[in-house]
């Protein structure tokens, strides 16, 4: 690794970037932003002075409030509700002159006084955050036309058979725009501390860190694009992204201990650049944290450059797993999701939200995925929509019985599972008469997802073994009947078998369909009949 | 029998795979459902699991019945020698000693407070104001949904003028031209393809808004959506003109992109005549239908301006 041959590099970047007009238009985009952010002070905040001689009251007020001096009863301000065995409250905090004068009146025996504690302020990243992340976010343009540029001028090639190693270009590269970064953010946070918006601390350690990590991140996402528009657009979708999760995940991990906040790579610095966490050893950590990481994603980088972009036709297991986990959670998310309403509080709510909507929702977002996934480049070979021989009807009408079963429940439900999301989890399998178009949706959705793109996903070489039919029909039951596991298994299996024996997924689709009807039938004809 | 018909499925089939082939335009049709979808879901797994139980803290031994109803509310009632630090480590919502309680305010900590008062036999005790209901959900639901539809909105503008720009610069708009078919069969099946392909994100995007939330005439809002994805991929196609990747693209996204922000502005300043047209709709409300007539009119006038100004070697 030479010294000169790095810094060649960087000149060389530096010059075709900053050529001409843009010589001096992104100086005056960083001035224009990072100036006022560093050196205007911003007006505080001043807490009103509520100490009005009473509190306004409104509602059922009682004769002796009407008649105590902190009290008046103006029909506005807090709510007072009679009911049976006394006196409600309607408020987010009772005034202290209010609930003396409640006690006064109304209690024999008061209790204990209530007094209000204040508690120190969260730890919030001050306005030195913001330096960091626009001197990051002012290289993003540069960055995603480093390597993709020199791709699409074909220069790269050229560069990489002269006599400069791989290392040496992606260094010098990081570092024309990595020290801009870094040049850019401490010259800002310079500027607050010599207007006094900030005072001196650790933090201006990991200020100049973080637009250098995160150029190195930009570099090694672009790795392999040959096309600036393509650069732009990864860069500018992914480091936002990448940059606010990490700096929530890092914030967030700071309450247990800031120096496991400070330990995520990029998250902890740039969480430190707002000086949120007080010490040096947050400083250090994020520091070393956030160094290793750049090194990381540096020689990453470097090694991008000489393999070629994975092909996306080739399905591998870790694509397996994502879209099976989507699959999942786009299932779970839509139609368990509603009642996390529940425990955050709101049971109201939770109980008020359709279900059949949920089912709705589900079952298009399994469409979706379904879909994309076959126009992609991969296409969705697993899916046979011809139509199959006549015999295969035959055996659609044998499966008929077993949906059907499935749709009755003769085992119930598996012990343990909570009662509140049993009936949403039964709409699943669509076996709940009213909600027909929702519940053909699903049934759709499930066989194409379940009958054609999984079984594909997971078995690409066709092996259709017991296992991985097995696997696949573990999925099914899962994902969509968790809480009647056998049953979802042994339909899983014989649709499965339906599926590979007729070559279609027709029949079984007609299988369920046909359950599904009987299914409603037999709820609508049982009462008629008996009783 | 004509053939335009199978041609015109042939092009629109062609054009929608080849759409949903490219990788960066799948993720991005994705991310603002899964965007939106996530949020919430992280918000109420956070708020409503993580969060755990809330502490009532003691540092003396409570009634029976006061603990008794405190644990019947889902408090968890613990006993500390120090309560008062326990509200300042946000560890508890209310503190309890035998002459003072202690609190830093909240929903929680009023209804701590209003089960300890009640417990207690006292003829008033305070109550959180009631809870965001269902109608309050569906008002809020019905603005989330409005945002993502905006969002589909303007993507629309931009798949109508790309879609042809990126065709003309790789060459297969010529060879399409070429093709013994109706010019305008070209304008038409992009037309089709681009906005159904955001008619299903669109929808999809209500119908997890108001399954979460719940969302006011969602079927409505539904027909304005479909109506502003029609009209918008209208603009774009009519806006890009003879404009290529490579020879300057700019400025025909950038008057496709003002037009559909004019009508934005049309459905704020003049709600009466925006719930008539397609995207100001999304603005200005209404039934969604007429605005549907809207969009396939100016879908019409779309392939007409496409077929004369750009479908020419």
């Amino acid at each position: 690794m030479r010294l000169r041959a790095i810094q060649a590099i960087a000149a060389r970047d530096l010059a075709m970037q900053l050529r001409g007009r843009r010589a001096w238009v992104m100086p005056l985009i960083a001035s224009v932003l990072l100036v006022p952010l560093a050196s205007i002070p911003l007006p505080k905040t001043t807490r009103v002075d509520s100490r009005a001689p009473y509190v306004q009251v409104q509602g059922d007020v009682p004769q002796a409030l009407h008649d105590h001096e902190l009290v008046r009863a103006t029909g506005r301000g807090t709510v007072l509700r009679r009911v049976e065995s006394g006196l409600v409250v309607e408020t987010e905090r009772v005034p202290s002159r209010l609930r003396t004068a409640l006690d006064d009146t109304l209690e024999v025996q008061p209790p204990p006084p209530v007094k209000g504690v204040r508690r120190p302020p969260w730890p919030m990243p001050g306005r030195t955050l913001l330096l960091a992340l626009i001197a990051a976010s002012l290289l993003t343009g540069a960055v995603s036309e480093s390597l993709p540029g020199e791709r699409g001028r074909n220069t790269l090639d050229a560069l990489l058979t002269a006599a400069i190693g791989r290392g040496e270009l992606v260094l010098g590269k990081w570092l024309a725009w990595g020290g801009m970064g870094a040049l850019l953010s401490t010259a800002a946070g310079g500027m607050a501390l010599a207007t006094g918006n900030a005072t001196l601390g650790p933090w201006l350690l990991a200020l100049p860190l973080v637009p250098p990590a995160t150029v190195a991140l930009g570099m090694y996402l672009v790795r392999h694009t040959g096309d600036l528009v393509g650069g732009a657009t990864v860069s500018l979708r992914v480091i936002p992204a990448v940059l606010s999760t990490l700096g929530l995940v890092a914030w967030g991990l700071g309450f247990i201990d800031p120096l496991l906040g400070a330990a995520v790579p990029l998250g902890g610095a740039l969480v430190m650049a707002g000086d949120t966490w007080p010490g040096w050893a947050p400083t250090l950590t994020a520091v070393a944290s956030t160094g290793a990481a750049t090194i990381a994603l540096l020689w990453g980088t470097r090694r991008g450059l000489d393999h070629p972009a994975p092909r996306e036709d080739r399905v591998s297991p870790i694509t397996t797993t994502l879209v099976v986990s989507g699959v999942a959670m786009a299932w779970w998310g839509a139609l368990l999701g509603p009642r996390l309403w529940a425990p955050a509080g709101n049971a109201t709510l939770a109980d008020a939200l359709d279900p059949s909507t949920a089912l709705l929702a589900g079952s298009l977002a399994l469409l979706m995925i379904g879909s994309v996934r076959a126009a992609g480049p991969t296409g969705w070979p697993g899916v046979r929509l011809h139509a199959p021989p006549a015999r295969s009807w035959l055996l659609a009408a044998l499966a008929v019985p077993l949906a059907l079963l499935l749709g009755l429940s003769p085992l119930g439900a598996l012990p343990g599972m909570p009662a509140t999301l049993l009936p949403r989890l039964e709409l699943g399998l669509a076996a709940t008469p009213g909600t027909p178009l929702a519940g053909l949706i699903a049934l759709v959705a499930q066989e194409l997802l379940f009958r054609g793109m999984i079984p594909e996903l997971i078995d690409p070489r066709g092996r259709r073994s017991v296992a991985w039919e097995l696997v696949s029909a573990g999925l099914f039951a899962a994902i969509i009947t968790p809480h009647r596991p056998l049953e979802g298994l042994l339909l899983a299996l014989a649709l499965n078998l339906l599926a590979r024996h007729t070559g279609s997924i027709l029949p079984g689709l007609l299988a369920r369909c046909l359950a599904l009807g009987a299914a409603w039938g037999l709820a609508a004809l049982w009462p008629a009949l008996f009783g | 029998m004509s053939r335009w018909p199978t041609w015109l499925a042939w092009l629109t089939a062609s054009h929608l795979q080849r759409l949903l082939r490219e990788g960066m335009i799948r993720r991005a049709l994705a991310f603002p459902v899964v965007l939106v979808g996530l949020t919430l879901a992280l918000t109420l797994l956070v708020v409503g699991v993580l969060r755990g139980p809330s502490i009532v803290a003691t540092d003396h031994p409570l009634p029976p019945a006061q603990a008794q109803a405190l644990l019947d509310e889902g408090f968890v009632v613990r006993q500390l020698d120090d309560p008062r630090q326990a509200i300042v480590r946000r560890e508890a919502v209310l503190a309890l000693s035998r002459d003072v309680w202690w609190t830093a305010g909240g929903r929680q900590a009023i209804h701590a407070e209003s089960v300890l008062r009640r417990a207690r036999g006292a003829p008033w005790w305070p109550a959180p104001p009631p809870l965001p209901d269902a109608a309050f959900g569906r008002q809020q639901g019905r603005l989330i949904a409005l945002l993502i539809l905006a969002i589909y909105t303007l993507y629309g503008v931009v798949f109508g003028a790309a879609m042809v720009a990126r065709d003309r610069d790789q060459g297969t708009l010529e060879v399409e031209l070429a093709l013994p078919m109706p010019a305008s069969l070209h304008g038409l099946s992009r037309w089709i393809a681009a906005s159904a392909i955001l008619s299903g994100w669109m929808v999809l995007g209500v119908a997890l808004v108001a399954a979460w939330i719940g969302a006011d005439d969602a079927p409505a809002l539904v027909r304005i959506g479909l109506a502003a994805a029609f009209g918008a991929v209208a603009l774009g196609l009519a806006a890009v003109g003879r404009a290529g990747l490579k020879t300057g693209f700019a400025v025909s996204l950038a008057g496709g992109l003002s037009a559909a922000t004019a009508l934005f502005g049309l459905g704020y300043g003049v709600p009466s005549v925006g719930r008539w047209l397609p995207i100001a709709s999304l603005i200005a409300g209404g039934d969604g239908w007429s605005p549907l007539v809207g969009a396939a009119a100016l879908g019409a006038v779309a392939v007409l301006v496409f077929t004369y100004r750009t479908a020419r070697v």
